[in-house]
């Protein structure tokens, strides 16, 4: 089983990142598979690049260690993107319907049938790894963000006088900060 | 019962939850609703700014919520408006009529790069004003409908405007590329301009604008602040370099009016590039003055209206004759540099009263500036390196790594590429340019510009960064650059930011930031700090 | 969809030319009065728009720069994208109009890491058969100048000559022929299939393509499968340009759909985004030069604002300042 996968890596993978971009918007995935400079379209790339890494590490028996900076490289750029979290790793499982697509009669026999629980599982777990990393991706958004805001105001000494009071109203909900680089 | 949403728990018994996960929504634009997404939009402006300012309509109201508590008349002012506005200008009567939709702007903006949303297209975000002209203009639009492109004027078309029009940075990118140049950015500058008429725009522009037509600059700092952090500033300098130096302030009959965004008072790394100009003009015995009350050259008025923008740039002149200057000199700002070189003169000229640009140092005439009287700090020094009247160290800028982003509007609304260039080549040992459909007219923007540059919208600021983030990271992998110069206070404050989180371990620098830590002055100490108080050399 | 009504549009109009003839014998109304009635409208729609257009104010010099910038002598200016003079301007809009500059720039041939091998990016594809498109259509209808000019004049009998050069077939087959129908081809069929362009492409999109479609093909089937009576086209097309319309027996059918569809196109082209045509010369971001700072651009309703004067300012400040040390003008 795992040779005949290995064997069909590259096709897999392909179907894999296909049905990545079929994810978005019809007139957005055929930007993304279409456009090959890597400056133009930096998405479509990446998620090329990386799914292949991916799908081949998965096929050979994964190791966390190596899947994270893979699985890092295409979840960061799914966290800013409006999706929402379960939406955002979802594409890890589309590896499962790949794999079926393309090996299509192959399974019928069912002592394949069994390797392709150990395939299964692989995705799974990482699955699990895509949330740990979303998390990190999501967190780190938030701590840019307070980074940014204490360097837009890195020369605000309270008390300095050098601002105007505002005026009394102002209310805590939606009221910009400061500062940032007018 | 309606669909469950992804928050909703149902959402997730649905049996066919994977089957409709992965599809996309299959719907025209027009009937594409918009999903206003925290993080992806800013926090409308408070009524008080709106009030002090004599914008209409000021009211308190949430982007989230159904009723945004338009005026009754909303759809007359709306039309009123646009109708007067395009009879006013030629450009954008070309730009409603023009399009042939050919799709060659499509995928040149970054925020549907990175972000993939259709309506970001800039022929879409230009179509979401055109529907509405040709349906409640045009003959053809009033009779066939969707047939040929037009719709009706509704309160959801409102909120898409809101999202689109605050969801473009006006950097002409797209503009490069059209058969007939049309200019997104126009566009955008028009449908905010609708909504303004309303009293909808966001707070971290409006804020800033009253701040500036209050206090002379978009923070909000008052004469004596500015005084105490110029004198700061000059503290840490003679810390670093053991040279005291006097910033002068609303000085009467100084030859030069020195004007650069107020960001570059406040925020880090702004504040270093500050220093270097304070320092390279002490070195150069330049007679310049300082002014409280044109403390701000950026000018957010561009991202509200027209007129907002006459308002606020109106200082700038007003106080080169009240100070009796010969000429203005402008700092490293992005959409400052776009309204001083295309509005300015337009706007508030002519400036008769003032002298054309002469170097006090050189004796170069700039020909160039010679009706708007107002040169760019980088045009001046390119001019003082040309002349050998600098002397460098350039080797104490042998820690970075440099690549030089070009910020949209210098280099789409002026065409400024080497004059940067030659400084950063003479201050430093260390640089390598990012590929080549990422810089100079090609440039793509941070992500922040034209207003959008505040924290509750990281997510979209990051979307719209991910191309320029692509390339720094291409640059930093290849040839270990660490550090990302810019002449633009904007790019200073976001793509640092954006670097962060696409490039992790590149420094945002400004030009005069690393020009002034490579210059050598008469009668320093010997330098072992940088404006950041960082030992230069490798050992300690 | 859109398409579709765009196409299910034309070939009523084919159907209608057809039965028109003939059903019930309008010739003279198809060949003879129409054509009058559409060159008076189109003459008339795009003067109107044109001078609708020019009379607008162009109030603020935004020309997109390109290249670097006209500054410091040492410095070399980019004369044609960043032009600050008018030759540059002039020259940067014939660049434009003649050879499509910007939509060249985004054509750019680049080797794709990894896969070691050249890729074109779809752009080019559109810039070709833009190019091909506009061109051919451009050099085809200045060889129709021969059905309505007597004598011919030489250089219209030249570019004829030239543009069948390869001496293929009889009648000659033209190169411009295929440069246009191809041209044209290739910009339908971006639209059907690839999704960005359908997603902004509307039925007035379509409408266009399929008109000059329907044009291409009967001028094709006349000269090369029909072979019509050209002697009497070019009876009818004097009698036209002679204010005398008549009617030559024996002319095909297919020659009154195809000045049916010409008038139709015509009469649509004020109308329509075909305005593209006088919309390029007059686009702010093309046609000013990059001057901005050297010459004062007048805004014919620059109107006077409220501003927050100094006085205004020094007033509100004026304790602070003094406090601070900083030079008031009132004490």
């Amino acid at each position: 089983m795992k040779d005949l996968l290995l064997a069909r890596q590259k096709q897999i993978s392909k179907r894999w990142l296909d049905k990545i971009f079929e994810s978005y918007p019809s007139d957005t995935s055929r930007f993304l598979s279409r456009e090959s400079n890597p400056f133009a379209n930096p998405v479509g790339r990446t998620f090329e690049q990386e799914t292949s890494e991916l799908c081949r590490l998965v096929l050979e028996g994964p190791d966390p260690e190596q899947l994270v900076p893979h699985l890092e490289r295409i979840i960061k750029i799914r966290a800013i993107q409006n999706l929402s979290p379960s939406k955002a790793v979802s594409f890890v499982y589309l590896l499962k319907a790949a794999i079926r697509e393309e090996l299509g009669d192959c399974l019928v026999d069912s002592a394949r049938h069994h390797g392709l629980e150990a395939i299964d599982r692989h995705i799974d777990q990482l699955a699990l790894l895509s949330f740990d990393v979303y998390v990190k991706s999501r967190e780190k958004i938030y701590e840019i963000r307070i980074a940014e805001i204490k360097r837009n105001v890195s020369r605000l000494l309270s008390g300095s006088g050098i601002f105007e009071p505002s005026e009394p109203d102002d209310s805590p909900h939606q009221c910009s900060s400061r500062g940032s680089g007018r | 019962m309606a669909t469950p949403k992804p928050d909703q728990m149902e959402y997730y018994k649905h049996d066919d939850m994977w089957a409709v996960d992965f599809l996309p929504p299959s719907t025209g634009w027009m009937e594409t609703p918009v999903n206003f997404r925290p993080g992806s939009f800013i926090y409308p402006g408070k009524p008080k700014h709106l009030e002090y300012l004599g914008i209409p309509n000021p009211r308190e109201w949430e982007v989230t919520a159904d009723d945004w508590k338009l005026p009754d008349n909303w759809r007359e002012i709306v039309l009123k408006t646009l109708r007067n506005r395009l009879e006013r200008s030629r450009t954008l009567q070309v730009f409603m009529d023009v399009c042939v939709r050919c799709g060659a702007c499509a995928d040149k903006c970054h925020f549907f790069i990175g972000g993939g949303d259709p309506k970001n297209m800039p022929v879409l975000r230009a179509e979401l004003l055109r529907s509405v002209y040709r349906g409640e203009f045009t003959t053809a639009g009033r009779l066939l409908g969707n047939l040929v492109g037009a719709r009706k004027l509704t309160i959801d078309v409102i909120k898409e405007w809101f999202s689109y029009f605050f969801q473009c940075t006006e950097c002409r990118r797209c503009s490069v590329y059209c058969p007939y140049g049309i200019d997104t950015a126009e566009l955008t500058m028009l449908g905010r301009e609708l909504l303004l008429e309303l009293g909808i725009t966001v707070n971290w522009i409006i804020e800033p604008v009253s701040n500036c037509y209050r206090t002379g600059n978009h923070l909000g700092i008052l004469p004596h602040g500015l005084k105490d952090t110029l004198e700061f500033f000059a503290e840490d300098i003679e810390e670093i370099t053991g040279i005291a130096i006097e910033p002068p302030i609303n000085k009467k009959g100084a030859e030069i009016l020195f004007v650069t965004p107020s960001g570059d008072f406040l925020a880090d790394p702004g504040t270093f590039t500050c220093m270097g100009y304070m320092m390279l003009f002490h070195e150069l015995g330049l007679d310049y003055t300082w002014s409280t009350y044109a403390s701000e050259g950026g000018n957010f008025g561009l991202f509200t209206s027209a007129e907002m923008m006459k308002r606020l740039n109106a200082k700038i002149y007003a106080e080169a004759k009240r100070l009796g200057v010969k000429w203005i000199l402008g700092g490293e700002c992005g959409h400052m540099w776009r309204v001083l070189h295309q509005y300015m003169d337009t706007m508030n000229g002519p400036a008769d009263f003032l002298e054309v640009p002469r170097s006090p140092v050189t004796g170069t005439v700039f020909e160039n500036a010679r009706s708007t009287k107002m040169v760019h700090i980088t045009e001046f020094t390119a001019d003082l390196i040309q002349h050998g009247k600098l002397k460098f160290d350039p080797s104490r800028n042998d820690k970075l790594r440099v690549t030089f982003h070009d910020s949209c509007n210098p280099a789409r609304g002026m065409g400024l590429f080497e004059e940067p260039r030659q400084i950063i080549k003479s201050v430093c040992n260390n640089f390598f340019e990012m590929p080549e459909n990422t810089i100079r007219e090609q440039t793509f923007c941070c992500g922040g510009g034209a207003g959008l540059g505040t924290d509750e919208n990281m997510e979209m600021r990051l979307r719209g960064g991910l191309p320029r983030g692509n390339a720094v990271k291409y640059v930093q992998d290849k040839f270990d650059v660490n550090t990302l110069a810019c002449v633009c206070a904007i790019d200073r404050a976001t793509l640092q930011t954006v670097c962060d989180y696409w490039a992790p371990g590149v420094e945002v620098t400004g030009v005069h930031e690393m020009l002034a830590n490579a210059l050598v002055m008469k009668g320093e100490q010997k330098r072992t700090l940088n404006l950041r108080m960082e030992p230069i050399g490798d050992d300690e | 969809m859109n398409a579709l009504y765009s196409l299910i549009a034309v070939l009523v109009l084919v159907a209608v030319a057809i039965l028109g003839v003939q059903a019930l014998g309008l010739q003279l109304f198809f060949g003879g009065i129409l054509p009058y009635f559409a060159f008076a409208v189109f003459l008339a729609g795009v003067v109107f728009r044109i001078q609708r257009w020019a009379r607008a104010p162009v109030p603020f010099r935004i020309p997109t720069t390109c290249g670097q910038q006209y500054s410091l002598p040492w410095i070399k200016s980019s004369y044609l994208d960043n032009p600050h003079t008018t030759t540059g301007v002039i020259g940067r809009m014939l660049l434009e109009i003649l050879f499509f500059r910007s939509l060249f720039r985004n054509t750019r041939a680049g080797v794709e890491p990894g896969l070691k091998r050249v890729v074109y990016s779809p752009s080019l594809w559109m810039w070709i058969a833009a190019l091909a498109f506009h061109w051919g259509m451009a050099i085809l209808l200045f060889r129709h100048l021969r059905f309505f000019l007597e004598p011919v004049p030489q250089v219209v009998s030249a570019v004829i000559w030239a543009d069948g050069f390869f001496q293929v077939g009889v009648p000659v087959f033209y190169i411009t022929t295929f440069a246009f129908l191809l041209g044209l081809f290739y910009l339908l069929l971006r639209r059907l299939f690839i999704p960005q362009i359908r997603y902004i492409s509307l039925p007035n999109d379509f409408f266009p393509l399929f008109l000059l479609l329907g044009i291409g093909t009967t001028g094709f089937l006349m000269r090369h499968v029909v072979k019509t009576d050209v002697v009497g086209i070019k009876e009818m097309m004097q009698g036209l340009v002679g204010f005398h319309p008549l009617v030559s027996e024996g002319v095909h059918y297919l020659f009154y759909t195809h000045i049916f569809l010409v008038c139709v196109l015509l009469v649509y082209i004020p109308f329509s985004k075909i305005m593209h045509m006088g919309g390029v010369f007059l686009s702010p971001t093309r046609n000013l030069a990059n001057n901005n700072r050297m010459k004062r651009h007048v805004n014919p309703w620059n109107y006077p604002v409220k501003v927050h004067t100094y006085p205004e300012y020094e007033d509100h400040f004026r304790n602070k300042m003094k406090e601070a040390g900083i030079p008031v003008e009132k004490d």
